[in-house]
């Protein structure tokens, strides 16, 4: 049985063809997630396809996440529900979206695009935070979309997760929400706005792909790459590549040319947001 | 009728096989296999082979082709072209050549949305 006294609704959130609202018995899930989910557009709740996420606790205390009517997952640990529903939401819009996904954390500034490409645990949220706080605009910590088409990106501005390894970086960005402690005891869900308002970029052309590594103690350093070597790391990091390879070669390919390509060797992050933005020129 | 790789010699006409799709940037060529669904990165010398590889002239006549651009002669270039057809075919990009076993190029493996599932 679960406790079916839900009140509290945020507006419905749009990404694409893919639109939520989440309802839960009391404001601070609601809350906490309009808050998170700001860089989106709202919508009609009404609307058909939205779909229907809610928080509950079951008369066991368990926490489920209900994605329409069906349980999705639960979890003992109150307010970890957050940060589940943070990454299933970004899946499904990832795959609900019609266009190139590149697992890749993206900035911009004047007009000029830049992707950080990589794996999980590559650093890609640390520096896309780094250089958000130093000026840039948000387009996304984990993927950078581009319309198949024009080859532009279309803004991904979810909440930013941030693995503890990073919470030193940035305490100022630490959580402060009226829910469980669960919440934030893995990874703490900023939204862009937490860093500056209007933090989130339009669509713009990525004029960079900075391929992002970070090691321990690792010198800090950008390592040009040759535009090849760059598309078939950027193939490795697209989302579905092998579902539509051929589209999604050509289109990496068109988007690789005019672009400068870069590994970069990260240690020490000030330096690392510092030569990042030495590539577009200061802009301060 | 397939021949193996390590049988191709000056008289063999390489094509590129029906399932392979090539992008090239800057002079290196990226050759999906659309069979296996793997990528192979071709440096700039094999790329000029690969886009030679039409079916339209045995690697004898590429090699005499070649030669002038690369101001190198015939003799000297046969055997390097040899060589990278008998890899190209051993790793299944080139029609008629029956490819060695076991996975060739690079893995594209399916990218996961970062967190827990």
């Amino acid at each position: 049985m679960t406790s079916r006294r839900l009140r509290y609704t945020t507006p419905a959130r749009r990404f694409g063809s893919y639109a939520f609202a989440l309802t839960a018995s009391s404001t601070p899930y609601p809350d906490h997630f309009d808050i998170l989910f700001d860089g989106f557009e709202t919508c009609d709740a009404d609307c058909e396809g939205v779909r229907s996420i809610e928080i509950l606790q079951d008369e066991g205390g368990e926490e489920l996440v209900m994605i329409d009517e069906e349980v999705f997952a639960r979890d003992v640990v109150l307010g970890r529900s957050a940060s589940t529903l943070v990454h299933t939401l970004t899946r499904q819009m990832i795959e609900a979206c019609d266009g190139l996904g590149i697992h890749a954390g993206g900035v911009v500034r004047d007009g000029i695009g830049i992707a950080l490409p990589a794996h999980m645990e590559s650093g890609k949220s640390t520096l896309t935070t780094g250089l958000v706080r130093a000026g840039f605009d948000y387009l996304s910590d984990e993927a950078v979309i581009l319309d198949w088409k024009s080859l532009m990106v279309i803004p991904f501005p979810k909440p930013i997760s941030l693995d503890p390894g990073a919470w030193p970086l940035f305490p100022e960005l630490e959580p402060h929400a009226p829910l469980p402690p669960g919440y934030k005891d893995t990874q703490w869900q900023v939204p862009p706005s937490a860093i500056r308002p209007d933090a989130v970029g339009g669509p713009c052309k990525i004029r960079y792909f900075v391929f992002p590594k970070y090691a321990e103690g690792a010198a800090t350093r950008l390592t040009p790459m040759r535009r090849a070597e760059a598309t078939v790391e950027l193939a490795k990091n697209t989302f579905r590549f092998n579902e539509r390879p051929r589209r999604s070669l050509d289109a990496l390919a068109v988007a690789v040319q005019g672009t400068d390509c870069f590994q970069l060797d990260i240690g020490d992050l000030d330096t690392a947001v510092g030569l990042v933005s030495e590539l577009v020129g200061d802009g301060q | 009728m397939t021949r193996a790789a390590a049988e191709l010699g000056p008289d063999f006409v390489p094509r590129r096989a029906p399932l392979t799709h090539t992008v090239e940037l800057d002079g290196e060529a990226i050759v999906l296999d659309e069979e296996q669904n793997r990528l192979h990165l071709l440096n700039a010398s094999a790329t000029i082979v690969w886009m030679c590889c039409d079916g339209s002239g045995t690697l004898a006549e590429i090699a005499t082709d070649l030669a002038d651009a690369v101001d190198s002669s015939p003799e000297q270039l046969i055997g390097e072209l040899v060589a990278l057809a008998r890899t190209l075919g051993a790793e299944g990009l080139l029609d008629g050549v029956s490819a060695d076993p076991g996975p060739h190029g690079i893995e594209v493996a399916q990218v996961e949305v970062s967190g827990p599932v």
